[in-house]
């Protein structure tokens, strides 16, 4: 599948947002990756952290905007 | 994002990886962009986990190994082919074996963490006459990526003897320490956890980190005032615990308050 030149540059303009009030710092390579409490799921989705554990996961914290 | 996202998720979901897109906005907005974008793997909503991965934009992803660990940051985009590959070998697959009873001990030792239970199942397996050469293969496929993570978990309690955050490597410990009883990996956690407890210096850098943790939960960042109030806090902490691997984290998660 190909992304459209369109979806593209919309990709690339989103990432160069700031997001704003995070104290942390990205986590760094090797950290421990802090389980987080899931609301609601979508597609199938775990409904908990701990129900992927044990997989290699791919996270990708989006924004709808 | 979402068509590589995609593709990802179509070639390595029957391997052992999970795609999942995160977001902390509400339900009708997600619910309308998972209508509108259709992306193939799931979506959740979940306020407050970019704050805990210090994600810096969007798309930011992360890939995490079975271990639980992070093995790529937003700093490479979307991680290659080749680390997820090389992630998925330790990946016990346990869902490849066939839906049989003769699995049953193995599934419930496996999804309980009794890892010394599941070695001890696929040592057995090696030598029992229950199974013909097709299902003896997949056992032992199961068996060598099994091994291959005890040996990680090995590797990683080494790794977190390095420090520099010896609080977060004690905790780590502890967890191996349970969930890897009877197990190397546990018994190397044990000794070095108690290496950390003699180690005068060690000790008070895990007194540090800890308060320092206090320290960073006792504000709300996401409120002006209160950002303020922890900016403070944190140079004041840098300042009292400089030359210390804690005093250095406050500094830098206070520099950080400030470029906002």
């Amino acid at each position: 599948m190909n992304p459209s030149p369109c979806f593209r540059r919309a990709a690339f303009g989103l990432a160069g947002l700031l997001l704003a009030g995070t104290a942390q710092a990205q986590l760094a390579k090797g950290t421990m990756a802090p389980s987080f409490e899931i609301k609601k799921a979508w597609n199938g989705g775990p409904k908990s952290f701990g129900e992927v554990k044990g997989q290699v996961i791919l996270l990708e914290f989006f924004a709808t905007w | 994002m979402i068509p590589r996202l995609n593709e990802i998720h179509e070639t390595y979901k029957d391997k052992g990886l999970i795609v999942v897109g995160v977001s902390d906005e509400t339900e009708d907005k997600l619910a309308n962009y998972v209508d509108a974008h259709a992306p193939k793997y799931p979506i959740v909503r979940a306020p407050g986990a970019i704050g805990k991965y210090g994600g810096k934009y969007f798309p930011s992803v992360f890939t995490i190994s079975p271990d639980g660990k992070i093995l790529s940051t937003p700093d490479e985009r979307v991680p290659p082919d080749s680390l997820i590959k090389k992630a998925l070998e330790s990946v016990v697959t346990l869902a490849d074996l066939p839906d049989d009873s003769r699995f049953n001990s193995l599934r419930s030792a496996y999804k309980k963490k009794h890892f010394a239970k599941v070695a001890e199942w696929f040592e057995d397996a090696a030598k029992s006459q229950d199974f013909d050469e097709k299902l003896k293969a997949l056992v032992a496929e199961q068996h060598a990526r099994f091994k291959e993570r005890a040996k990680s978990m090995v590797e990683e309690v080494s790794s977190l003897g390095k420090g520099p955050d010896y609080y977060a490597a004690q905790a780590r410990l502890l967890e191996i320490r349970k969930d890897w009883k009877g197990m190397p990996a546990a018994k190397e956690a044990d000794a070095m956890l108690k290496q950390f407890s003699k180690d005068r210096k060690i000790k008070s850098e895990i007194s540090a980190l800890k308060r320092l943790a206090r320290v960073q939960k006792r504000y709300d960042p996401t409120s002006t005032v209160q950002r303020k109030r922890l900016k403070k806090a944190l140079l004041e902490f840098a300042r009292r615990h400089e030359g210390t691997y804690a005093g250095q984290k406050a500094a830098q998660s206070a520099k950080k308050l400030g470029d906002k």
